[in-house]
């Protein structure tokens, strides 16, 4: 997986430089869409990791999105009151990342077809956990505080009015966070081990790699990062229902990795822009919002080999 | 203990095991034998539901239905392996798995744009109609007796045809290794596309089968789907016999499950894959 | 003094073959061994037996003098144990020198793997050391699946070198090479096994008896005879069952 080029991170810095001057320009509307947009581009980063990183094709990361979502929801519930997000979001991170290192050794045992299936069973299970118990306020999900941007009394208060724009720029702060956090990674020679799990895991564990250890480190650290996306979401939605941890939402998360093209950091992040007006555009021309979602799917599996980031690219060179 | 309880319990955990056994048998040979993840399989089992509803609407009974959706799903599957999965063939697994989930939305879309997206009823056959007396206590649904009988019946004829019959040994043997029927002087194509269609006609038979006892509504097939991916991992992949057992496994453990222990039923058959991948990742079931 | 790499009385079943049978042998550093038989003697079985791929069904594999027997590949890789593949096993859209630096960063203990991989780091020096020794210093920068087909048995050579292993299993290293490609891997095999204990597995007869310093020779899963080059040469049971009278 390569990282941007230097203009095309000067791209980016320029684009996010835009996207932090919105409360300038745009409409609150608008601010709300891009904020989707980037939680969609935090979810996407954190498969990223796992698909591009390390090889692994996983249907349980929405799982742990979820959970970072409803653990907003539940810690919530346990304090009698709306959470400080200096809180809220490590407690999302960690419950999610825990999720991981329980599910991981057993489903990195698998790989390919069953790896797909372990992950999407677990993930089920994680589903039919608030489906199915008073946990969560059940099938139909439930209204949640959001968390307060304060600590021990001191703090920022959010209204109606500039919501949209706190949110965008917290939002942009933490998905620049996470991109910074993965370019770094990748760098290491840690990243350089998933790529190579990724170009030919056996020969990995021939040369004396503990591949396990290196997956689940992977998957753990995917989950975590999933966990805070879900948090994010929570935050922006106000409500989690159990749909946010059905399969359905990971297929969508592949997706858009793939639209934004798995060989590159950065794709997740044009993939899950491209995703999110594709989905403003179909609804303003029709109600069928699944036939555009599926033609999208073929579109982007049948014509974009190396997804939108490998649009106007030559041939990379070597990794 | 209420003995008739019981025993209803374990002779519905049977009738939704071998229904899980026509939907994940079909999965099992489709994996074993062609290498192509489908997801798309539950959305067959749906269809065959909503044809039933079609049909008995139209007809009347469902006596119609049952043919048609083995027919018709031979055929609607047929189609879709020589146009379709053909080519999927040889994509990688992230590419099939979001084509397939494609055609997911694609089906559930056209459904929607044919049809509606509502729940429907659909009647139990009125011959059918009426309680068989088990005993003094215990009265048991004739209909559920019938798709027993005629689930286990296509169960008989599964594993006779793959055990006794040339193309069966060629369904077994491409299941372990692609290139052998080739050297079989067997047609890899055409075996694919029975395959795909029979795996395709036992999902619609299963879903017209289910019309009844379940009601027909959008996503129906989502839960089937999940749990028959699970049955393939415990029962080993390509394994019809595999598959048998585990469906049924699977069955008496969900519904006995939800009926006594609700709040485990829904965790324990994960447990048991999980179980499963530790310590006999080849399936519980698979050949030596 | 201890072998560095022992294997006692190693059998390996496979349902009903019996793949290999009671096979004992012993590498030190210094030695270059031999392996050679017919198709069917269960030459590769052995090296993937030693190499932690497959368990064996019965016996012992020692690693300076520790019990690793049903050691997984990955652990038994870690006591220094290095192994190149009969059919090239590498990742080809990486560079030459990204390969064996793969192998070099193997070993290195979890707490440096979060450092940031520069130019100077010991996997690239452990890395471009081993592919000068194998003749690849030239291509490090080549994607791998660039190079030629002699090039790619090297590079083979070169990532079981990376890590700084003890011990060398080479899988058939000359599969497919011409006579003078032939010649300058033996004369690389040579060197190696100054520093090395080396295991040979190998079909050309020309090169085995030029390097070996000792040879098993292995039939239907045992080992039929083991001796230095010129006493098996001379034995009449392997001129009958392998080598022919012309040797």
């Amino acid at each position: 997986m390569r990282c941007a080029s230097p203009r095309g991170n000067l791209a980016l810095a320029l684009a996010a430089l835009a996207i932090a001057c919105m409360p300038f320009y745009a409409s609150p509307y608008h601010m709300q869409l891009a904020s989707t947009a980037m939680i969609a581009a935090m979810f996407a980063l954190s498969l990223q990791l796992l698909l591009g990183g390390a090889g692994m094709v996983s249907l349980a990361q929405a799982a742990f999105f979820g959970l970072g979502a409803y653990a907003v929801h539940l810690l919530g519930r346990a304090l009698g009151g709306p959470p400080s997000i200096f809180l809220s979001l490590p407690a999302s991170t960690l419950v999610a990342g825990l999720a991981a290192l329980v599910i991981g050794p057993f489903a990195l045992r698998t790989r390919g077809f069953f790896l797909l299936m372990t992950t999407l069973a677990f993930g089920q299970m994680l589903f039919f956990v608030f489906h199915d118990t008073p946990l969560g306020g059940g099938a139909d999900g439930v209204f949640i505080q959001r968390p307060v941007f304060a600590a021990f009394g001191v703090g920022f208060e959010v209204t109606r009015a500039n919501r949209p724009a706190v949110f965008l720029l917290v939002n942009l702060g933490v998905l620049t966070a996470m991109y910074a956090v993965l370019w770094w990674l990748m760098r290491t020679l840690f990243g350089h081990a998933l790529l190579g799990i990724r170009a030919n895991e056996d020969r990995m564990r021939a040369m004396g790699h503990d591949v396990l250890r290196l997956k689940l480190a992977a998957f753990v650290l995917a989950g975590a990062l999933a966990g805070i996306a879900g948090h994010m979401a929570a935050l922006n939605d106000a409500f989690v229902n159990p749909e946010l941890l059905g399969w359905h939402r990971s297929a969508e998360a592949l997706l858009i990795v793939l639209l934004g093209g798995i060989g590159a950091l950065h794709g997740p992040i044009l993939g899950a822009f491209a995703y999110t007006l594709i989905g403003e555009i179909g609804q303003s021309i029709t109600e069928r919002q699944r036939l555009v979602e599926g033609l999208v799917i073929l579109a982007a599996v049948l014509l974009l080999r190396h997804g939108l980031a490998g649009l106007r690219l030559r041939r990379p060179a070597p990794t | 203990m209420d003995l008739a309880g019981l025993l209803a319990q374990i002779l519905n955990g049977m009738q939704y095991g071998l229904l899980l056994f026509l939907i994940s048998s079909g999965l099992t040979l489709i994996f074993g034998v062609m290498r192509v993840i489908n997801l798309a399989h539950g959305s067959l089992f749906m269809i065959g539901a909503y044809l039933a509803y079609v049909l008995a609407g139209a007809t009347g009974s469902l006596w119609l239905a049952l043919p048609a959706s083995l027919l018709g799903g031979a055929l609607f599957g047929g189609l879709l392996e020589r146009v379709l999965f053909r080519r999927f063939r040889e994509r990688e697994h992230l590419d099939q798995v979001l084509l397939t989930f494609a055609l997911i939305l694609l089906f559930e879309e056209a459904r929607a744009a044919l049809l509606d997206n509502q729940f429907h009823s659909v009647a139990v056959p009125a011959v059918l109609d009426f309680s068989v007396r088990v005993t003094a206590e215990f009265a048991y649904s004739a209909y559920r007796i019938a798709v027993l009988g005629i689930c286990l019946g296509i169960a008989a004829l599964m594993f006779a045809f793959v055990e006794r019959t040339r193309i069966g040994s060629a369904i077994r043997a491409a299941s372990e290794n692609a290139e052998m029927v080739d050297l079989l002087g067997i047609d890899a194509h055409r075996l694919h596309t029975l395959v795909f269609a029979a795996g395709t006609a036992l999902a619609m038979l299963a879903g017209a089968l289910a019309a009844p006892l379940q009601s027909v509504y959008p996503g129906m097939g989502d839960g089937f789907l999940i749990i028959s991916f699970v049955v393939v991992v415990i029962g080993g992949l390509g394994s019809i016999a595999g598959a048998f057992w585990a469906a049924l496994l699977i069955g008496l453990i969900d519904t006995l499950g939800k009926a006594y222990v609700p709040q485990a039923a829904g965790t324990a058959i994960y447990v048991l894959m999980a179980a499963v991948l530790v310590w006999r990742p080849a399936g519980l079931f698979a050949r030596a | 003094m201890t072998p560095v790499l022992q294997a006692i009385g190693l059998s390996r079943r496979f349902g009903g073959l019996l793949a290999v049978a009671d096979v004992s042998l012993d590498l030190a550093i210094g030695e270059l061994h031999a392996v050679i038989g017919p198709n069917g003697a269960g030459k590769s079985t052995l090296v993937n037996l030693l190499a932690g791929e497959l368990t064996p069904s019965a016996g012992t594999i020692r690693i300076g003098g520790h019990d690793v027997t049903g050691w997984s590949n990955w652990r038994i890789a870690r006591s220094g144990v290095g192994r190149s593949f009969q059919r090239t096993n590498i990742m080809p859209e990486m560079t030459v020198l990204e390969n064996a630096r793969l192998a070099a960063q193997a070993l290195m203990p979890a707490r440096h793997l979060l450092r940031k991989l520069r130019r100077g780091d010991a996997s690239v020096t452990a890395a471009r050391a081993a592919l000068s020794r194998v003749g690849l210093a030239d291509a490090s920068d080549r994607a791998a699946g660039t190079l030629s087909h002699g090039q790619l048995r090297q590079l083979e050579i070169g990532i079981a070198l990376a890590a700084q292993p003890k011990v060398l299993l080479l899988d058939e290293p000359l599969a497919g090479m011409g006579p003078e490609e032939s010649e300058t891997f033996a004369a690389l095999l040579r060197e190696l096994a100054r520093d090395h204990a080396v295991l040979l597995v190998e079909h050309d007869m020309d090169v085995v008896f030029a390097v070996a310093h000792r040879m098993t020779v292995m039939l239907d899963g045992r080992v039929l005879e083991c001796g230095t080059p010129d006493a098996i040469r001379a034995s009449p049971a392997v001129r009958d069952a392998y080598l022919g009278h012309g040797v």
